[in-house]
C-alpha cells in the first residue's frame, strides 16, 4: 500500500470501533462505580437518620419527665438508658450549657467540681443551637471510610424548650462495608476494563479485517485483475457486500471481455478489407503490362472493399452512438407506416435478389420511438432477410397488435440459423456463415444495432427458426395508446 | 499552543480547588459572629478577619457593627452599644465590659452565642483571660456564671470532626 492510501492510525475504522466499544464500557463502568455506592450511601443515611431520630426522641421523652434539667438528674436518667452504640450523647440546658456528656466519666465532673469552681462548657454547635431553637436536626456524612452522623432534638416540657439532646454516631463497621463494596466494584471494573480492551481490539480487528480485505480486493480489481474474487464469510452485511462485490466484478469482467473482443473483432474486420485493397493495389503496381480489363476489375474490387470499410465504420459509429448518446426525444410513431416506407426503399434490393416481399401491416400500431430508429430496425431486419435468402425466396413482414404490445415480424425462406447459433446472432461481429456474409456485404453488426436500438426504446427482439424453413425475427414494443384528440385528428 | 495553555490553566484550577478544601480561618486577629445560612453541622460561631487596632474598645465597636462577610450574622439585638470597658483591678486578667440595656433582652442560647462571640473576640487582646459582661450596669442574673472564659465555648465536637 502506498503512503497516499495509508489511513492515519486514529482515523482508522478499527480504532474508531475499538474506541466506541471502550467508551460505552467506560460509561457503564463509571455508572457501576458510582450509582450503587451512591444508592447504598443514601440508604445508609436514611437508615441512620431514622435510627438516630428515634433514639433522640426516646431520650428526649425520658428527660422531659424531669421538668427542669440539672446535671445530677440528667446523669441519673441517662445512666438508666441504653446508649445503643452511640459515640457521644450530650444534654444541654436552654443556654447550651452541657449538663451531661457520655464521653466523660462521672468522676471527672465531680473532680472538676471539687476544685470549688464548677466547669462550664457550652456546646455551641449548629445542631445544638438549632435544636434549642426548637428544630430537629440530622446530619450525616461518609468520609475516610466512616459514617459520621449527628442528630439533635429539643427537650420540650409544656411547650417550653428546657434543653437539647445531641447524639453523635461514628460508624466504622458500615463504612468499611461500603468501602469493601467499593473495592470489589473497582476490582470488577478493572477486570471488565481489561477484558473490554482485549475484546474491543479483537472484535474491531475482526470486523475491519473484512473491510480491509474488501478494500484490498477493490484495489486489485482497480489495477486490472478482474479475475480476483472475495470469499464471503458468514451471512451478515459484510458477506452480502462481498457477494455484491463479486457480482460487480463478474459484470466488470464480462464487460471488459466483450470490450476486448469487440476491439479485436473490429480490428480484424477492418484489417481484412484493408489487406485486400493492399493486395490488389500491389498486384496492379507490380504487374508491368496488365490487361486493362483486369485492372478495371481489380480497381472495382478495391472500390467494393472500400465500400465495405465505409459500411463497417458507419455501423461502428452507429453502435458507439447507441452506447454513449441518450435516446432522442420519442414520439408516437406508426410502425406500419414506417415499415411501409422502409420496404419501399428495399424493394429494388429484393427485386435484384429475386426475393418476393409479402407484407401484412395492421394500422393503429403506434409505439413511442423515433422514426429514424424504427426505420433502422426494420431496414436491417428486412435487408438481412433478403440477403440471406435464395433466389425466388420470400420475405414476410407483418405488423400487428398483441395485447398491449406492437409486434414487427420479419420472416424469410432463406438459409436459416442453426439452433445453437440463435443466442449469438445479436453479438457484435458474429456471423453464422462468414464467407456468405462477406459475400453478401454484411458487417456482422446489423443485428447488434437492431438489438441495441430496440432495447433503447424499451422493446425486445428475438430470433427463432421459421417453420418450415428460414428464420423469424420478432421485435416487440409497448403499444402507445393515442389520446382521444390525437385519434380524432388522425381520423 | 492555545490548547496547551487551557489545559495548564485547568490543571492549576483543579490543583487550587483541591488544595482549597475546608480552609481554617486565617492567622491573625478575628471577630466572632454567628454562622448563618442553612448549615446543619459545624460551629455556631465563625471568625471574620479583623485588621483594626487590638484594643478592647476597637474590637467591640467592630463586633457590634456586625459582620461584613457573607454567611455571618450578628448575634446582638439592634441598638446594642458599648457603654464602657475596664480592667478589673482586683482580679488580674479580667476585663469588665458594660453594654447598653438592649443586651439584657437576650436569653438562653442567643445570650450564650452573644456572650461567647464577645469573649472569643476580646480574649485575643493581650492579658485578657476572662470577661464579665453587664447590660446597663447590671449583671444578667439568669446566666450560669458571670466570669466567662474563652475555653468554655465548645465550637465543634472533636469526635465528629477529627475522627481518629
Amino acid at each position: 500500500m502506498n503512503k497516499k492510501n495509508k489511513v492515519p492510525f486514529f482515523a482508522s475504522l478499527q480504532v474508531k470501533y475499538a474506541l466506541s466499544y471502550f467508551v460505552i464500557f467506560a460509561v457503564v463502568l463509571v455508572l457501576l462505580n458510582t450509582y450503587p455506592l451512591m444508592a447504598s450511601q443514601e440508604l445508609l443515611f436514611t437508615s441512620k437518620r431514622d435510627s438516630l431520630k428515634s433514639q433522640t426522641a426516646v431520650m428526649a421523652s425520658a428527660l422531659m419527665e424531669l421538668e427542669s434539667l440539672s446535671a445530677e438528674q440528667v446523669a441519673r436518667v441517662m445512666n438508666m438508658l441504653d446508649s445503643m452504640g452511640t459515640t457521644r450523647i450530650l444534654v444541654t440546658d436552654p443556654a447550651g450549657l452541657i449538663l451531661y456528656d457520655s464521653t466523660r466519666q462521672p468522676g471527672e465532673e465531680e473532680a472538676d467540681s471539687s476544685n470549688g469552681e464548677a466547669e462550664y462548657r457550652y456546646a455551641l454547635y449548629q445542631e445544638v443551637v438549632s435544636a434549642l431553637r426548637g428544630n430537629d436536626v440530622f446530619y450525616s456524612r461518609y468520609v475516610d471510610r466512616m459514617f459520621t452522623s449527628t442528630a439533635a432534638m429539643p427537650i420540650v416540657y409544656r411547650g417550653m424548650v428546657i434543653g437539647a439532646i445531641y447524639i453523635l454516631e461514628v460508624d466504622r463497621a458500615q463504612g468499611q462495608l461500603l468501602d469493601s463494596l467499593q473495592q470489589n466494584l473497582r476490582t470488577i471494573s478493572l477486570v471488565i476494563a481489561a477484558v473490554t480492551v482485549v475484546m474491543s481490539t479483537f472484535f474491531s480487528k475482526m470486523l475491519t479485517a473484512r473491510i480491509a480485505a474488501l478494500l484490498r480486493a477493490i484495489r486489485i480489481v482497480g489495477e486490472g485483475e478482474y479475475g480476483h474474487r472475495l470469499q464471503p464469510v458468514g451471512r451478515d452485511e459484510m458477506a452480502q457486500l462481498a457477494g455484491e462485490f463479486n457480482q460487480l466484478t463478474d459484470r466488470l469482467q464480462t464487460t471488459e471481455e466483450v470490450r476486448r473482443r469487440f476491439v479485436s473483432d473490429a480490428s480484424h474486420e477492418l484489417k481484412t478489407p484493408l489487406a485486400s485493397i493492399r493486395l490488389l493495389a500491389d498486384s496492379i503496381l507490380q504487374t508491368d503490362e496488365m490487361d486493362p480489363a483486369v485492372v478495371r476489375d481489380f480497381v472495382g474490387d478495391i472500390g467494393s472493399e472500400a465500400e465495405r470499410l465505409t459500411r463497417i465504420t458507419e455501423h461502428l459509429l452507429a453502435l458507439t452512438r447507441l452506447d454513449s448518446l441518450p435516446a432522442g426525444e420519442e414520439w408516437a410513431v406508426d410502425v406500419a407506416r414506417v415499415t411501409e416506407r422502409t420496404l419501399a426503399l428495399l424493394q429494388p434490393v429484393a427485386d435484384a435478389a429475386g426475393v418476393t416481399v409479402e407484407k401484412h401491416l395492421k394500422p393503429g400500431c403506434a409505439v413511442l420511438c423515433t422514426e429514424d430508429d424504427l426505420s433502422q430496425i426494420c431496414y436491417n431486419l428486412v435487408e438481412n432477410a433478403v440477403k440471406y435468402n435464395y433466389n425466388g425466396g420470400k420475405v414476410f413482414v407483418s405488423v400487428y397488435r398483441d395485447g398491449d404490445q406492437v409486434l414487427l415480424e420479419v420472416g424469410d425462406t432463406g438459409v436459416g440459423i442453426p439452433e445453437e447459433d440463435l443466442p449469438k446472432v445479436f453479438n457484435r461481429f458474429y456471423r453464422v456463415d462468414k464467407a456468405r456474409s462477406r459475400a453478401a456485404g454484411g458487417t456482422g453488426l446489423g443485428l447488434s444495432i437492431v438489438r441495441d436500438t430496440v432495447r433503447r426504446h424499451g422493446g425486445w427482439v428475438t430470433a427463432r427458426p421459421r417453420s418450415p424453413e428460414g428464420s423469424l425475427f420478432t421485435v416487440g414494443f409497448p403499444r402507445y395508446v393515442l389520446e382521444e384528440d390525437e385519434r380524432g385528428r388522425g381520423q | 499552543m492555545r490548547k496547551k495553555r487551557w489545559v495548564l490553566l485547568l490543571i492549576l484550577t483543579l490543583l487550587l480547588a483541591a488544595c482549597g478544601g475546608e480552609t481554617e480561618h486565617a492567622e491573625g486577629p478575628v471577630l466572632w459572629f454567628c454562622t448563618g445560612g442553612e448549615r446543619s453541622h459545624g460551629p455556631a460561631l465563625s471568625p471574620q478577619p479583623y485588621q483594626g487596632e487590638m484594643t478592647p474598645e476597637a474590637l467591640l465597636s467592630a463586633l457590634l457593627a456586625g459582620p461584613d462577610q457573607a454567611g455571618l450574622v450578628s448575634p446582638f439585638p439592634r441598638g446594642v452599644a458599648m457603654q464602657r470597658w475596664s480592667w478589673d483591678e482586683e482580679r488580674p486578667g479580667v476585663l469588665l465590659v458594660d453594654l447598653s440595656e438592649q443586651y439584657g433582652a437576650l436569653a438562653d442560647v442567643s445570650l450564650s452565642l452573644a456572650d461567647y462571640s464577645i469573649v472569643l473576640t476580646l480574649s485575643q487582646v493581650e492579658g485578657v483571660e476572662e470577661v464579665e459582661i453587664t447590660a446597663g450596669g447590671r449583671k444578667v442574673s439568669y446566666r450560669s456564671h458571670q466570669l466567662l472564659a474563652p475555653g468554655e465555648a465548645v465550637l465543634r465536637d472533636e469526635l465528629a470532626d477529627t475522627p481518629s
